[in-house]
């Protein structure tokens, strides 16, 4: 931080019960600006549905909780000075923080590694999560909790197969931004936000295959890419009319299935039907709309 | 402030969910895809809360079951609910007094988990992150029959299903981010739990039940906790 002309030292006291962050558990991925050029922050006077932002339609304004880490280290780099021959230093700059964690077992699969490794290419700050379940982000004064901005072209998430003595995990590091001011670190206790952060969990990816449509009724296969070669995870249980939505591009009408039925249940295999919503040659859109789960495929009616 | 080791296991056995998510009914037989602590003669209820008593099972497979104290013939639900688990804390001298005084229905206090006393916990200073590290010992016990069952039937019936909670009450305490992550424990089979011989040479049992189950013999760390009352600050 630069030195500010006029200005003695600070006081120095300090009051009691100042609540302190607890060890690290995981992160909250969020892009800095949404597209429409608007900051990703959350307004201290008015605290958002919490949910609301992991599900938010928006990419741009999502939030992307990660799982729970192990063996967090966030350590900070020497400051730079330059030093005269007289001994004399001038402070350059601060060094930089670094993150590194690891994820294990189930949350280590090749398939996540692929998805972290998008992230290098958006400009993204974090939220830390502690295991208090608290959320600790950047208060610049302006009534606003930012997420703490990260060097994105220092984001390295590696993929680490078993050995004989370690499970398979997959390790992330990353540099904080140089230039964020620590002294700017505060909290929202899990007290205050009524949810326990730790809780937020990030929207699934559904793939869709087999994709028959028709006027009266399109059938799918919806699964995760997660999973063996052969076998992905299906995407079971969407067998209400509500998780589904359907937008005929077409006639620029929206609408959710009139019945939709998954057999067998559990298989990600669903029949969608809408009477009278779609037309011959009609394009159209079908969009997974239950929570936590994220989905679309555009098919053109015969 | 630090709560009481048997604290913190009453609240994390609590935690513990007891309701399985029914695949399918095919007659009394209700597939499901873990059966936790299941065993026979169990009761479990359906989302109505009607009972029905469990006659066979295959582990983590399916339960098979007859309607009690006049529930519908068929299972109609897509949740059982496992009976509750009872949780004891103290010492073999006295447990077995605590036990009895309970309930008068075996069924009704099993399966039982007993914080054995007297566990050691080490407390850690201002500079550590870590509020205590705790080394216990934990008995999942549930009744058999001692006479007819052989010792394949104590484990098919009996230790097989107290792993399954075992391993459920691991996995809680590893949800919990205030833990650290329990990387080795101690797995113990006791088939025909608890026999001693007195000095008088007395059979004896230190809970007057024929039990079998697991010990769980592990060790914790759990991080400090820094939360204040901001609004009253205090």
């Amino acid at each position: 931080m630069a030195c500010k002309c006029n200005v003695g030292l600070s006081n120095t006291g300090i009051p009691g019960c100042v609540p302190i962050q607890s060890v690290t558990s995981s992160l909250i991925l969020v892009p800095i600006k949404a597209n429409d050029g608007t900051f990703n922050r959350i307004d201290l006077n008015n605290l958002p549905t919490w949910s609301d932002l992991t599900n938010e339609a928006d990419a741009s304004k999502r939030w992307f909780p990660l799982p729970a880490f192990e063996n967090v280290e966030q350590p900070k780099a020497d400051s730079q000075f330059e030093e005269a021959a007289s001994g004399k230093k001038a402070f350059l700059r601060q060094g930089k923080r670094s993150f590194t964690g690891e994820l294990w077992e189930g949350d280590s699969s090749p398939q996540f590694l692929g998805k972290l490794e998008e992230a290098r290419c958006v400009k993204f700050g974090i939220f830390v999560i502690d295991v208090e379940g608290n959320l600790i982000g950047s208060e610049k004064g302006d009534g606003f909790l930012y997420p703490i901005a990260v060097d994105n072209a220092s984001w390295d998430p590696k993929w680490a197969p078993s050995t004989d003595a370690t499970v398979q995990k997959i390790m992330l590091g990353f540099d904080w931004d140089r230039l964020f001011d620590e002294a700017t670190l505060s909290m929202i206790t899990s007290d205050e936000a009524g949810i326990n952060f730790t809780e937020l969990e990030g929207l699934i990816d559904v793939i869709f295959t087999n994709v028959v449509p028709g006027v009266l009724e399109t059938s799918l296969t919806a699964k995760f890419c997660y999973g063996t070669a052969i076998n992905k995870l299906a995407y079971g249980g969407a067998d209400q009319t509500i998780d589904w939505a359907i937008v005929n591009d077409t006639q620029v009408t929206a609408f959710n299935p009139d019945a939709v039925l998954e057999s067998p249940v559990g298989s990600g295999n669903y029949t969608l039907a809408h009477a009278t919503q779609i037309a011959p040659a009609d394009a159209y859109t079908i969009n997974v709309a239950k929570t936590g789960f994220s989905g679309t495929v555009s098919t053109v009616a015969p | 402030m630090q709560k009481d080791l048997s604290v913190i296991f009453e609240e994390q056995i609590a935690k513990i969910n007891l309701i399985l998510t029914v695949k399918d009914v095919q007659g009394g037989r209700i597939y499901l895809c873990e059966t936790l602590h299941l065993t026979l003669k169990k009761l479990i209820s359906d989302s109505s809360g009607n009972l029905y008593k469990i006659t066979d099972f295959l582990l983590n497979e399916w339960i098979e079951v007859i309607p009690y104290a006049g529930a519908p013939v068929v299972f109609d639900s897509q949740t059982v609910k496992c009976p509750e688990i009872c949780f004891f804390s103290g010492a073999p001298a006295s447990i077995n007094n605590e036990y009895l005084d309970k309930e008068a229905d075996t069924r009704d206090k099993t399966p039982l988990i007993w914080l054995l006393e007297n566990y050691e916990e080490d407390f850690y200073g201002r500079e550590s992150s870590v509020e205590r590290k705790s080394r216990f010992r934990l008995f999942f016990l549930d009744e058999t029959d001692e006479v007819e069952w052989t010792s394949k039937e104590h484990h098919t019936n009996v230790i097989q299903p107290l792993m399954n909670l075992c391993d459920k009450l691991v996995e809680v305490f590893q949800d919990d981010r205030t833990f650290k992550t329990v990387e080795i424990f101690t797995k113990i089979p006791r088939v025909r739990f608890g026999k001693y011989v007195d000095s008088h040479g007395n059979e004896r049992k230190i809970i007057d039940e024929d039990f079998s189950g697991i010990e769980l013999a592990a060790s914790f760390e759990k991080f400090k906790t820094y939360k204040c009352n901001i609004l009253n600050n205090c």
